[in-house]
């Protein structure tokens, strides 16, 4: 049966051998060997082998198999996981994270600007008469007569105080100044004097006089019997936010004006000319006249 | 096979439990290395390495049954496998006997881990003699543990050519492991 010229080892002799193979061995047997790890039965002999064999592929796991467990854990916890114990709660990216923080940061820096510039204006009186006279209604500001101040505007109020030695500076000084019983704050000017230093007394200024405002007039009491004040309370002077610095302590003055009300003293005698309305400044050397320390309520109406 | 709890186990694996995907790693990767180790025994620890990494990065993705699980683990290792043997192709093999003997791979209980493989090694040895479709196509009918339907989607052809191969295959092995006279 070899072809001529190859040798008898290539070829069968007995070219029917596999396909008589083939019919004795059953297609069911086959499927059910392929089909579950369970050996059936009515197996035919010939085919045991091979189902040893597919035991053998189907045998548990051996230690060389599993040892590549630590690398997928850890490429599981980089890309999927968290560990179990601890679940993590998810995060936010981090560009999202700083782009609203930078948002919030520049919103709060706009407002905060934007309430201290008015603040400040409506201190100086600096406003529109309408707004400052908001500001003065709902916050306290100076009224609007203040603004024509700044404005170089000469009215009545100015030259009443013009005739007054330092005249406004009494204000700022807020000493003595008549508290509104209902607010604890100066009437007039509530939001210009914050809550008084505790531990800060200071004198009033030599040269007030409580009688010698021209503007102000006490608001009624609700109970219309006003309590007059009985000591002269001392308030730091305001910042033009109005708002006290919380970490400094003001030093009083030995002359019992704290240093932040000369420097507003100064700063308001430079800014409305008094020395061409008012004493002009002390010589230095002569003694500076006593305050009252305790004003005459009775004089402040 | 996980069986009943497949799941539940993948639930909890794509929500990042590693208990439950250590589960699904200690079931699904020996099948997968006896499978590559047949295919591709010159990388298949690689393989089945890469294999997990593309697994994962779309693991969140996956929808299906254990079998389809299975079918997607080995249907992405198979791709592999042919892309290795395409990058093969292209790059010429270094022989064993220039490779130095301090740069082979050495374990130090080689001895005991063979002895201990032996009867898995030596099947699959067997099974390398068969020609590749049908060698594949029972690794898959019998390791993997898919049926002729999905084997045939992996590989390619049809059922019933899945089928003849398969049978035509166990009756070749039946008759190497006669001629070769090892128990398993």
């Amino acid at each position: 049966m070899t072809g001529h010229g190859v040798s008898d080892a290539d070829m069968p002799n007995f070219p029917w051998q596999g396909r008589q193979d083939a019919s004795a061995i059953e297609d069911a047997a086959l499927a059910a060997m392929l089909s579950g790890p369970e050996v059936p039965e009515d197996l035919p002999t010939g085919l045991q082998p091979a189902a040893d064999v597919l035991a053998a592929l189907r045998a548990r796991p051996s230690g060389d198999e599993l040892a590549g467990e630590a690398f997928a854990m850890a490429e599981f916890r980089n890309r999927v996981g968290v560990p179990d114990p601890v679940r993590r709660p998810r995060r936010r990216p981090a560009l999202l994270t700083s782009l609203m923080s930078a948002k919030v940061a520049v919103t709060a820096a706009v407002v905060a600007f934007t309430i201290g510039g008015v603040a400040t204006a409506a201190a100086f009186g600096a406003l529109p008469a309408p707004a400052q006279r908001l500001a003065h209604d709902f916050v306290g500001a100076p009224a609007e007569h203040s603004a024509s101040h700044s404005s170089g505007r000469v009215t009545a109020a100015d030259r009443a105080d013009s005739r007054r030695p330092f005249g406004h500076h009494i204000w700022w000084h807020g000493c003595s100044t008549p508290k509104s019983h209902r607010t604890g704050m100066p009437g007039p000017h509530r939001s210009w004097t914050p809550r008084p230093h505790p531990t800060w007394t200071a004198t009033p200024h030599p040269s007030w006089t409580p009688s010698a405002h021209p503007s102000w007039t006490p608001r009624p009491h609700p109970t219309g019997t006003p309590r007059p004040h009985p000591t002269p309370t001392c308030t730091p002077a305001p910042r033009p936010s109005g708002t006290p610095h919380p970490h400094r302590t003001p030093v009083p003055h030995p002359s019992g004006v704290p240093g932040k009300f000369r420097h507003h003293h100064r700063h308001y005698r430079h800014h409305h000319r008094y020395p061409v309305h008012g004493p002009g400044p002390r010589p230095s050397g002569s003694p500076a006249p006593q305050p009252s320390p305790t004003p005459d309520p009775s004089a402040q109406g | 096979m996980i069986g009943e709890g497949f799941a539940a186990v993948l639930f909890a694996a794509q929500d990042g439990s590693e208990a439950a995907f250590s589960q699904l790693w200690r079931d699904t990767n020996p099948a997968l290395l006896r499978y590559l180790r047949v295919i591709c025994p010159a990388a298949a620890e690689d393989i089945a390495a890469d294999t997990w990494v593309k697994t994962l990065r779309n693991l969140s993705g996956f929808r299906g049954d254990e079998q389809a699980w299975r079918a997607w683990v080995f249907t992405t290792s198979r791709r592999l496998v042919i892309d290795e043997r395409r990058r093969k192709a292209r790059k010429p093999a270094i022989r064993l006997s220039d490779v130095p003997l301090t740069a082979l791979p050495y374990s130090a209980d080689a001895g005991d881990e063979a002895l201990e493989r032996l009867s898995t090694k030596a099947a699959m040895q067997m099974l390398a003699e068969l020609p590749p479709l049908q060698a594949e196509v029972i690794l898959l009918r019998v390791v993997a543990g898919l049926d002729t339907e999905a084997v045939a989607r992996l590989v390619g052809r049809s059922p019933g050519a899945v089928r003849v191969a398969a049978h035509r295959g166990l009756r070749r092995l039946a008759q190497i492991a006669a001629e070769a006279g090892v128990t398993l």
